[in-house]
């Protein structure tokens, strides 16, 4: 069972409908996307929507509050690639689709890990030498892990243990009661920490560290006078060649801790029964590691989860095409976000999905002058720099390519229309006109004031500019 | 001058204002020597606190319950009040504050202030207290009185109202024989009490009505012609014994007295078909009119539905997997008959002993050995197995030769004073209330508390004697205990039998346990629980996965799985169609193990052949193991484990 497709309308970052085609054999992705530019939402978009029958917030709480219309995420899922397509939508309208045992399995044995949660080691030896885990596992690295003992996620007992009430000191039955709840907690992660660290220390051994890890847990206890529940430590230690390191702190250093983390997450995963859809999904959670461990990241997925689909963004160009160089169209898709940024919100473009003019159109019809700008000035964008690619015009040289813009790509052309003259002289002025009303980030403040009529010619200057046989071969 | 009516107040910590300010008005009647009030504060520091409670109790008379929301919620308060009716002390709720007592026990008893208008909403307060102590005055008067008998009917009338009250006690706590015995007092006492008349045909009519329940009905009806209930009651007895003429006089009588007899049939019958199946009878048309209640559609909207003593609200799906579940089987009552309720000591501080004080009495004369018996309090039995105390119980039973014994006569002389202030028909050494037939005790026998927070029935074949409130289920069926110690069985106890207590515990009762359907099964799927309870039994017997100690935490997850085992295969058995759409399979992955029974496992150490096998089920790719670990995946499971949205 693999996911084929994704769809998203107006889910948090995300401002119109998207479309993310992972094929027919459901491939693995990949995301480059600059901050801000909704590659965390499409992560959240597949944790929330695996989650949506469990948790409690509904998806109204994720919508997208600058477009007024409802939005959805609608995954198409597939048996094989040559089953059926299924399509399960999660909205406000539609609540109950997600809440079937395929989603729910999905849930239950899901890793989706993202770098909030690996931001957390850096706090981990403020006060001792000891790199007590507890929290960062029980409460984030765990929380979806079950216990063996009761068949509850860790995380949700830990929360309950910690609200319930607190019984008075002379309460037998109800302090009796609080202590097998504790006893049950306590035995459950004491076996979990135990099954885990010598699959951890394996992963971790990937990365080039040769060390077993040492989780040291002996128990919450409750305090009966100081009605506390005491005792939250889980202690790691590290032995290298079968002895413990003295000063272990100077060695567990931030880079580390993310690999520990890492290791031990995809110990728990591992260990657990797998569902039907196998879904693992990494936001950023590599920015920790050097690169010289982030390679190892991609043969341990490669070597330990086969089956799983796998999901990964990142804000690292060079990582992104690292990874690209790596792994095989076959299996892996790519995909690139940017953001375009008005005075009020920010649009992600997905730069996969050319159809910029359509975009456009539809916006228009919605009366949506921002949002149409914005993927008339895309296409405009796209559509110039293609022209400069297929006909090889130099363009001006700058040392960060990313500071190229429109700007230079035009000047270019309008050089080599002078040669050449493969456009028309009233297109040139025309796109002239709308550069500085409507194809300019600087205009999009006052695009509400620009006539409807305008920005139709302008799309239809821009879709000649983008047919031009003569432009591009 | 007579003796001060010693008076204990229950109350809870939150209402400490409320009962200083009772103290205070009920200065003047203990100046007076009328009263005196017995405080927590003589505990001596260091003494056990609770024990200190309970075994001055036995000395007072009367007790004061502050009724308000966080005393009915709270365990100690009505720890104290199950303690207080043991030891025969009179009580008087007191309702500080608008809450809900009327679904409590405390409802069986006269309240204070005046037609139960709370303290708090007297203005000012004062007079609300005025009016209790008024109260309080009269009736420590008359106890007085009473105690040196001015008129022997009186003193009659007031047996009579305390064995009544005794019964309605017994009643809640499932005690059926005990509370026809109570209630039998209280008739002897008062011949013309209609209502004892009534209630004892209620407990005659628990298990199954009978024509003594349709005698006390009749005998209730002839002493209160109006008595609605009465009337109502015995019609549905008529209906189940198939006297239609009968039935639809008594029901229509007690339909012009002004009771609401469809709603009072629904309170017990979701349908008139349920009771016709459960009869295995037909009801006839016109009668099935007069109780039919709801159109058959409206089902298909969330209803509140009302069981028998309290309200419970369930929704339709709910009811409709509570239906499942009871059309798999057959109640656990017709595969085990015959119970035994614990032993009410009446004085615990006399007749349980600890290990040093029964070494003593037999030193002191071997006899004493024949009737000290090992103990189980109710926090001594956990799921699985008792977890004794070590304490030892005087067996005293009715008619005893206590000649026979004199370390024990010496030892329980020392309490006679206060034994003698028992009220029943008992000698003063004689334990209060015990089986007849305590063979039960001895023969091996599944336990269970009356409380606890899920199933927890334990076996038993060291012969335990089981204290209330604690039950005996004469069975030694480990398949049967395997069925009830699941989340299945947990959770149709929770959802059939209202519950009294506002915490997280559920409540047990031999009524209530009898009701839970045991579904049908071959020997070879009764065979596959047996051997899983015995892995477990003989598991639990282990230090390893009893103790403490966090080390071995696989083997303690090792009882867990079995556990879990059980779960899902009793889910497979009430639930078969539910469980097989969604591709959950529990026996026939089992059957193919051909698991090994506990004594075809060679060897004294059975433990490491039993890992081995929790090892090989527990491998991830196991289908038992995926199969329990995805289980919560389908939607009845959802509704029962309450993880539905």
């Amino acid at each position: 069972m693999r996911i084929t497709g994704i769809e998203l309308k107006n889910f948090r970052a995300f401002y119109g409908t998207y479309q993310i085609d992972l094929h027919k054999a459901g491939k693995n992705l990949l995301v480059y996307g600059e901050n801000g530019s909704g590659k965390s939402s499409l992560y959240l978009a597949l944790k929330l929507f695996l989650e949506s029958s469990e948790e409690r917030s509904p998806f109204e709480r994720h919508r997208n509050i600058f477009n007024a219309d409802d939005g959805y995420i609608k995954l198409h899922l597939r048996e094989d690639p040559k089953a059926n397509e299924a399509i399960y939508e999660w909205s406000q309208t539609v609540r109950n689709e997600t809440d079937n045992p395929l989603i729910l399995a999905a849930s239950k044995s899901k890793g989706c890990l993202d770098y909030k949660v690996l931001l957390e080691t850096h706090f981990l030896h403020s006060k001792s030498d000891n790199v007590n885990l507890f929290k960062l596992l029980v409460e984030s690295l765990l929380a979806n892990t079950i216990n063996q003992v009761t068949a509850q996620a860790l995380g949700g007992e830990w929360m309950a243990l910690q609200s319930a009430p607190r019984p008075r000191r002379n309460a037998a039955a109800r302090i009796a009661e609080l202590d097998e709840q504790i006893e049950r907690f306590n035995r459950g992660l004491t076996n979990k920490v135990e099954e885990l660290q010598t699959l951890a220390s394996e992963i971790l051994r990937k990365f080039g560290y040769d060390v077993t890890l040492n989780l040291t847990f002996e128990g919450i206890t409750y305090n009966r006078e100081a009605k506390t529940l005491d005792n939250q430590q889980l202690l790691l230690t590290v032995e290298f060649l079968d002895r413990e390191i003295p000063a272990h702190h100077l060695f567990l250093n931030e880079a580390k801790l993310s690999a520990i983390s890492l290791a031990i997450y995809f110990a728990a995963i591992l260990l657990q029964p797998e569902s039907d859809l196998k879904v693992l999904a990494l936001d950023d959670v590599l920015i920790g590691l050097d690169m010289s461990n982030r390679l190892p990241v991609l043969d341990i997925l490669a070597a330990y989860f086969p089956n799983h689909q796998i999901f990964l963004t990142t804000y690292d160009k060079v990582w992104y095409e690292v990874v690209k160089q790596r792994t095989s169209e076959k299996d892996w898709k790519y995909a690139e976000f940017y953001f375009s940024k008005t005075d009020e919100y920010e649009i992600p473009i997905y730069v996969a999905d050319k159809a910029y003019l359509d975009k456009a159109r539809e916006f228009l019809t919605l009366n949506d002058y921002k949002a149409c700008a914005i993927y008339l000035r895309t296409a405009f964008e796209e559509a110039i720099k293609r022209c400069c690619d297929k006909k090889r015009i130099p363009v001006r040289y700058r040392s960060e390519p990313n500071k190229l813009d429109s700007q230079d790509f035009w000047d270019a052309i309008k050089v080599e229309n002078q040669k050449s003259a493969f456009l028309t002289q009233s297109l040139i002025s025309e796109i002239e006109l709308y550069r500085s009303r409507i194809l300019n980030p600087l205009s999009h403040a006052t695009i509400a004031n620009v006539p409807r009529k305008e920005i139709e010619d302008a799309i239809e200057a821009v879709g000649q500019l983008g047919q031009l046989k003569t432009a591009f071969g | 001058m007579s003796k001060p009516v010693k008076i204990f107040i229950t109350y809870s910590h939150k209402d400490t204002a409320a009962k200083d300010k009772l103290i205070a008005h009920l200065a003047a009647l203990e100046r007076e020597g009328l009263i005196s009030l017995w405080h927590d504060t003589e505990i001596a520091a260091g003494d056990k606190w609770r024990d200190a409670i309970f075994s001055s109790l036995a000395k007072l008379n009367l007790l004061l319950y502050l009724t308000s929301a966080a005393s009915l919620a709270s365990e100690n308060c009505n720890e104290e009040l199950a303690a207080a009716l043991n030891a025969n002390m009179r009580v008087i709720p007191i309702i500080i504050e608008e809450c809900d007592w009327l679904r409590h026990p405390l409802s069986d008893f006269p309240v204070l202030p005046d037609k139960g208008k709370p303290i708090r909403a007297w203005k000012p307060e004062s007079r609300g207290w005025k009016n209790v102590v008024e109260r309080i005055q009269s009736t420590v008067t008359a106890m007085q009185s009473q105690a040196n008998p001015p008129s022997e009917m009186s003193e009659k009338e007031l047996h009579a109202e305390l064995a009544f009250q005794r019964g309605n006690v017994l009643m809640t706590f499932g005690q059926l024989d005990k509370a026809v015995e109570a209630y039998s007092d209280a008739i002897h006492l008062k011949p013309w009490y209609a209502e004892a008349y009534y209630n004892r045909g209620m407990a005659h009519a628990k298990t199954a009505i009978s024509p003594r329940a349709i005698e006390d009905w009749t005998m209730a009806i002839k002493l209160k012609p109006e008595f609605a209930h009465a009337f109502y009651n015995r019609g549905e007895g008529w209906l189940s014994l198939r006297e239609w003429d009968k039935a639809r006089a008594d029901l229509t009588a007690a339909k012009n007295l002004g009771m609401d007899i469809t709603a009072a049939f629904h309170n017990t019958y979701r349908s008139v078909s349920m009771f016709e199946n459960r009869n295995g009878l037909k009801v006839p048309e016109d009668i099935v009119a007069m109780l039919r209640q709801y159109p058959v559609n409206s089902l298909t909207t969330t209803q509140k539905i009302l069981t028998p003593d309290g309200e419970l609200r369930n929704t339709h799906a709910v009811l409709q997997l509570l239906e499942k579940f009871r059309c798999a089987g057959k109640p656990l009552g017709e595969y085990v008959q015959g119970r035994s309720s614990g032993i009410i000591t009446g004085l615990n501080k006399a007749f349980i002993i600890d290990p040093a004080t029964r070494d003593a009495l037999i030193a002191a004369h071997p006899s004493s050995a024949d009737i000290l018996k090992p103990f189980l309090g109710m926090r001594d039995i956990k799921r699985w197995r008792v977890k004794p105390s070590n304490r030892w119980l005087i067996f005293t039973h009715r008619g005893i030769e206590l000649n026979a014994y004199p370390a024990i006569k010496k030892h329980l002389e020392e309490y006679k004073d206060v034994l003698q202030e028992r009220i029943g028909r008992r000698e003063w050494y004689e334990l209060l209330e015990s089986a007849r037939d305590p063979v039960r005790f001895e023969r091996p026998k599944c336990v269970y508390p009356y409380m606890a927070s899920e199933t927890a029935f334990a076996f038993d074949d060291e012969g335990y004697y089981v204290g209330s409130p604690s039950f005996v289920l004469p069975t030694q069926d480990l398949w049967i205990l395997g069925v009830l110690n699941t989340r299945a069985v947990s959770w149709f106890h929770a959802r059939t039998t209202p519950q009294k207590r506002k915490d997280s515990f559920l409540t047990f009762s031999p009524r209530s346990v009898a009701q839970i359907p045991i579904p049908d099964m071959d020997s070879a799927q009764r065979s596959l629980l047996h051997k899983l309870v015995e892995y477990i039994l003989y598991l639990k017997k282990l230090p390893t996965t009893d103790g403490s100690e966090l080390t071995n935490a696989r083997d303690y997850v090792m009882v867990a799985y079995f556990g879990h085992i059980l779960d899902g295969l009793v889910y497979e058995l009430y639930l078969p169609d539910e469980l097989h759409q969604g591709d959950k399979y529990f026996f026939q992955p089992l059957f193919d193990e051909c698991l090994p029974q506990l004594e075809e496992i060679p060897g004294d150490d059975k433990v490491p052949a039993i890992r081995e096998i929790f090892e090989h089920l527990f491998d991830k790719h196991h289908p038992v193991r995926k199969n329990h670990f995805f289980l919560d995946t389908l939607k009845p499971i959802r509704i029962i484990e309450s993880k539905q949205r």
